[in-house]
């Protein structure tokens, strides 16, 4: 018996060393590899080292938004457990940065609810252990927006806090990060063309992939809380001035404590780049004041009840392509987006919606400058064919009224005194496909090409008579905006060159050619020479600048709202050797072109004139940039 | 009757000289890689930025002198003085057990008694004490055939089991209880007495579990953490934390290993105890699959031997010793490296002849001594040639 009970020991202690031997098979033949990776992760650590995004310079390099340094702290949620008590750590960090106890237990508690609904969003097998790792292993921030100030208060009275002690020694229980927020220097300066930023958003992250590079470049790719640019150049130039993160590998020991004695890997940061916009922020800001200016004075005339005024003009230097101010109404301020989004977005006046480049309005009498130059250039006219206006205009049925009975005009004068009744017989001698087809090749109702959000606007096809008439003024459906607009004037005073604007002088320069003739031109730019100049122009009441000889048109365009019109003024200066080209609306008001919308312009002139540095740019004394 | 028994037994008497050296020498083969990986994992970074190693394999070397030693004594002797004296030694370890209750904590545990610069762990030399005093009192009696006369036993094994888990030191006081079944189990304690006292003792389980004061917290945790590695997320110190890396660093060694020295899990504080408890994850990682193939061989070699010395005698303190040997080496080997691999729950018990400790060495030299005792002296008997 004794023989048999000793070989039956031996069977189960063979038995129990074979199922080591085969859970050691496992191990270190079938799962090696995949623990082999893990024991590296164990040893090895990676750091970011924070990146700065680039400045938005304007032309002269005036910073407008720039990147300042501020401190987040960062707990181990996990190693917090570990301290004396919670609260009383919370109470004496509280201390250190001279904020309310409770308010950072509310944020501890708050990144301890954001830490579970992260991992939330992992496969239910794998949320204990996400849950386990982002306690244990990745530092929630807790505080944000901390100064200088505050993180040296911190750096000197962190030995003071209550410790989470492993194996007897200290361990961090919170980090402290610099990260750069996004300072507006230009506060409600252009901020639509400057932008705004906002948290990258999940589409972004998943499906276009930001988590793992952003403009083919891995160092650029995004962290989950990083803000992306979300409007205007913000938006459009991301990938320039997004910088790269610079990284840091080392060893690590089981405290997550950097090896210092065994060497470590750098990869510097590469800040984002400058981005220099064409904007002149001197011009911007007199674009912005004198369209504000005017729209307190329409706002006055303004009945309870009707939608609200707005506004945008444009100065454009048709020879590059730069916009040197794009002014819309109302405005916002940059550095107030955070604070009052809702808000914002939320008012019924629209400050959000970019004018000049998105709002897209008939172009009124602005329009018969297309129907005179196809008209023109087509050969179906001449500078010399008149038509006689005796205010009315039959249609067929339906008899349309002039501004005037402006008697038998030929076209210069027609173009001063924006005369319907010659628009309409021009308009349908030539017809609504040659309108359109010119309109285009001004380019309007297509889209710029500019480097911001814009609206492409739109060109009716050619319809029925009634349409033909309609087009010939500009009403109805044919939809502009104002750059189009700045830009098409730009194409006149240069004889035919039309830019591709840009707001960024990193842009390469694009341009496209509307075959005119020099002479029948001519004819053109006199008449609009003389609506600001002529006897009888429409705009020499309030558009006359002492000085400054300068072309332009003004338009007056209906709205769905009965006596509620979009003013229009655009065209471009000096008259000679013209240097800009503008082009300025004011939506919903009671008045037209010549009245409302040429004070605007008049004013810019006036105080560019009176500024040493702008002045060059309507052929004044002084430095032209 | 048979006066002569080695001409009855299987193995010649030559044959059993043979199996005392290769009991020796693969302990000393395993207590050499021991030195060796001891030193490996003594090896600290300084501010220097150098690598460092402890005085700990020295000390090490310097014990297995002292064993050696020791090991002669009790070879030289014959094995029937431990008989005489075993219950003089079962009542000074118990004496000790006693004492070392009320002696300072040493790492928040009553383990240790501090001599000098050492420390002397009782607990290391209750399991080899009480396997001469089960075999001394099981050798002639008959009484274990009958369900009472398993009382007496039983309670020389749960007296030192309640005083060491008092300690507390589980591991050890469970390596206890294999012994204390093998040593009834081949005496000839009857089957079904045997299972009703193990059903007995696993229906007393949870009870023990959840009773209070009984378990500490965190060796619940090891426990939980151990059934649900998943669940556990409160101490980074006793909890999954310290399995999941032994664990990385055995496998993360692979077929070959990464060289000695070379392991990076130990290297870098990632394996605690991982000079005594957790020295086979260092020896994994650094020599991979092959190296405990040959240390488990090399085990298998030592308990089978042992299992074979126990066959070929016919004396039956002897023989009981033998098997108690035997199965305590086997108890420790497969709980130990059954916990670095996640088979176990963590329990603080060493690898034979391999972790880092004096007693613990001295406990399985002595052990070693009284097996190779009892293969070599050939003492006659008059007996019938098995146990009842």
């Amino acid at each position: 018996m004794f023989q048999k009970r000793l070989a039956v020991i031996w069977l189960v202690i063979t038995l129990g060393m074979f199922v080591i031997l085969c859970k050691l098979f496992y191990l270190q033949v079938i799962r090696a590899d995949a623990y082999r990776k893990r024991a590296e992760s164990n040893i090895t650590y990676r750091d970011d080292i924070e990146t700065s995004r680039g400045r938005i310079l304007d032309r002269n390099g005036e910073v407008l938004a720039q990147d300042e340094t501020e401190y987040d702290v960062r707990v181990y949620l996990e190693r917090l457990d570990h301290t004396t008590d919670r609260l009383a750590w919370c109470r004496e960090f509280a201390k250190l940065v001279g904020m309310d106890a409770s308010a950072l237990a509310a944020n501890v508690e708050a990144s301890e609810q954001r830490v579970v609904e992260l991992a939330m969003r992992a496969p239910e097998a794998r949320r204990a252990k996400d849950l386990l790792y982002l306690r244990k292993r990745v530092p929630q921030p807790v505080l944000t927006r901390l100064d200088a100030d505050a993180r040296r208060r911190i750096d000197l009275g962190a030995d003071a806090l209550p410790q989470c002690l492993d194996h007897g020694k200290p361990i961090p229980v919170f980090e402290v990060h610099d990260s750069a927020r996004r300072q507006y220097k230009c506060g409600s300066l252009a901020p639509h063309i400057v932008g705004y930023m906002g948290r990258v958003n999940d589409r972004e992250w998943n499906e276009l992939g930001y988590r793992f590079s952003f403009a083919g470049e891995e160092a650029k790719k995004f962290q989950p809380s990083d803000l992306i640019g979300r409007t205007g150049v913000e938006a459009s130039y991301e990938a320039d001035l997004r910088g790269a993160r610079g990284m840091i590998f080392g060893f690590k020991d089981a405290r997550l404590r950097p090896i210092a004695g065994l060497p470590s890997t750098r990869i510097e940061p590469v800040p984002g780049q400058d981005v220099t916009l064409t904007l002149d922020a001197r011009l911007q800001r007199i674009a912005e004041e004198s369209l504000d200016r005017q729209l307190a004075a329409l706002e006055r005339n303004r009945h309870a009840g009707d939608p609200h005024l707005a506004g945008a003009v444009v100065v454009f230097d048709p020879r590059t392509g730069d916009v040197l101010a794009a002014a819309s109404a109302p405005r916002y301020d940059l550095n107030m987006v955070y604070y009052k989004y809702e808000d914002l977005a939320n008012d019924p006046r629209r400050p959000f919606f970019h004018r000049a480049t998105l709002g897209a309005y008939p172009l009124g009498s602005v329009f018969k400058i297309v129907v005179a130059t196809a008209g023109l250039e087509e050969g179906v006219l001449t500078g010399h064919t008149e038509f006689t206006c005796s205010r009315t205009f039959d249609e067929g049925g339906r008899v349309r009224s002039c501004t005037a009975a402006h008697g038998t005009v030929e076209m210069s004068r027609a173009i001063e005194q924006s005369c319907n009744v010659y628009f309409w017989n021009a308009g349908l001698v030539v017809g609504g496909a040659r309108m359109q087809s010119w309109a285009n090749a001004f380019g309007l109702g297509r889209k710029t090409g500019v480097d911001v959000a814009e609206a492409a606007g739109r060109i009716p096809s050619p319809g029925g008579r009634a349409d033909t008439l309609n087009m010939a003024i500009g009403q109805g459906e044919t939809l502009v905006t104002p750059l189009q607009a700045a830009r098409f004037m730009g194409a006149l005073a240069l004889d035919g060159v039309l830019a591709e604007p840009r707001f960024a002088t990193t842009k390469p320069q694009r341009f496209e050619r509307v075959e005119l003739h020099p002479d029948r031109l001519g004819v053109i730019r006199w008449g609009m020479h003389d609506v600001v100049e002529g006897s009888r122009g429409t705009a020499r009441a309030n558009g006359r600048v002492e000085g400054l000889d300068y072309a332009a048109k003004t338009g007056t365009a209906q709205t769905a709202h009965v006596d509620l019109y979009d003013a229009w003024f655009a065209g471009f200066a000096p008259f000679r050797d013209p240097r800009v080209s503008f082009a300025c609306v004011i939506e919903n008001t009671r008045g037209h072109g010549g009245t409302d919308a040429t004070p605007v312009v008049k004013e810019i002139f006036e105080r560019m004139m009176g500024d040493p540095k702008l002045a060059g740019w309507i052929g004044g004394r002084g430095g032209e940039k | 009757m048979n006066l002569q028994p080695e001409d009855r037994s299987l193995l010649s008497s030559r044959t059993v000289r043979q199996i005392d050296w290769v009991i020796l020498g693969s302990a000393l083969i395993i207590c050499t890689l021991g030195v060796l990986f001891i030193w490996s994992a003594s090896f600290q970074l300084e501010q220097d930025g150098d690598w460092h190693a402890s005085s700990q394999p020295l000390r090490q070397v310097m014990w297995l002198g002292v064993c050696l030693v020791i090991f002669v004594v009790i070879v030289a002797v014959p094995y029937t003085v431990f008989m005489r004296l075993s219950y003089l030694f079962y009542a000074i370890i118990m004496a000790l057990l006693v004492g070392v209750l009320f002696v300072p904590e040493i790492q928040h545990v009553h383990r240790w008694y501090r001599i000098g610069g050492t420390l002397f762990q009782p607990g290391e030399f209750v399991k080899v004490i009480l396997v001469i005093t089960l075999a001394r009192y099981l050798m002639y009696r008959e009484s274990y055939r009958t369900l009472i006369g398993l009382a007496a036993p039983l309670v020389l094994a749960l007296a030192p089991m309640v005083l060491v888990v008092k300690e507390p030191d589980i591991g050890t006081s469970l390596t206890l209880l294999p012994i204390l079944f093998a040593l009834l189990f081949t005496a000839g304690a009857r089957r079904a007495h045997l299972a009703t006292i193990i059903v007995i003792g696993i229906a007393a389980l949870p009870v023990l579990y959840y009773t209070p004061h009984v378990l500490k917290d965190w060796q619940r945790e090891r426990i939980i953490a151990f059934v649900n590695p998943e669940s556990h997320t409160q101490d980074i110190r006793y909890g999954s934390y310290q399995v999941m890396n032994s664990v990385t660093a055995v496998a993360s060694g692979g077929i070959a290993g990464r060289g000695w020295g070379q392991g990076t899990q130990h290297l870098f504080d990632f394996i605690p105890a991982d000079q005594t408890d957790f020295i086979f994850a260092v020896y994994a990682e650094e020599w991979g699959f092959l190296g405990t193939l040959l240390l488990l061989f090399l085990y298998f070699l030592i308990i089978t031997c042992g299992l074979s010395v126990a066959k070929s005698t016919r004396e039956p303190f002897g023989r009981l010793v033998a098997v108690g040997v035997s199965v305590m080496w086997a108890t420790q080997v497969v709980i130990n490296i059954g916990m670095t691999v996640q088979l176990m729950p963590v329990t603080g018990i060493p690898l034979p002849f391999m972790s880092y400790g004096g007693s613990s060495l001295l406990s399985s030299f002595i052990a070693l001594g009284l097996l190779v005792s009892v293969g070599r002296h050939r003492i006659p008997v008059l007996a019938d040639e098995d146990f009842k």
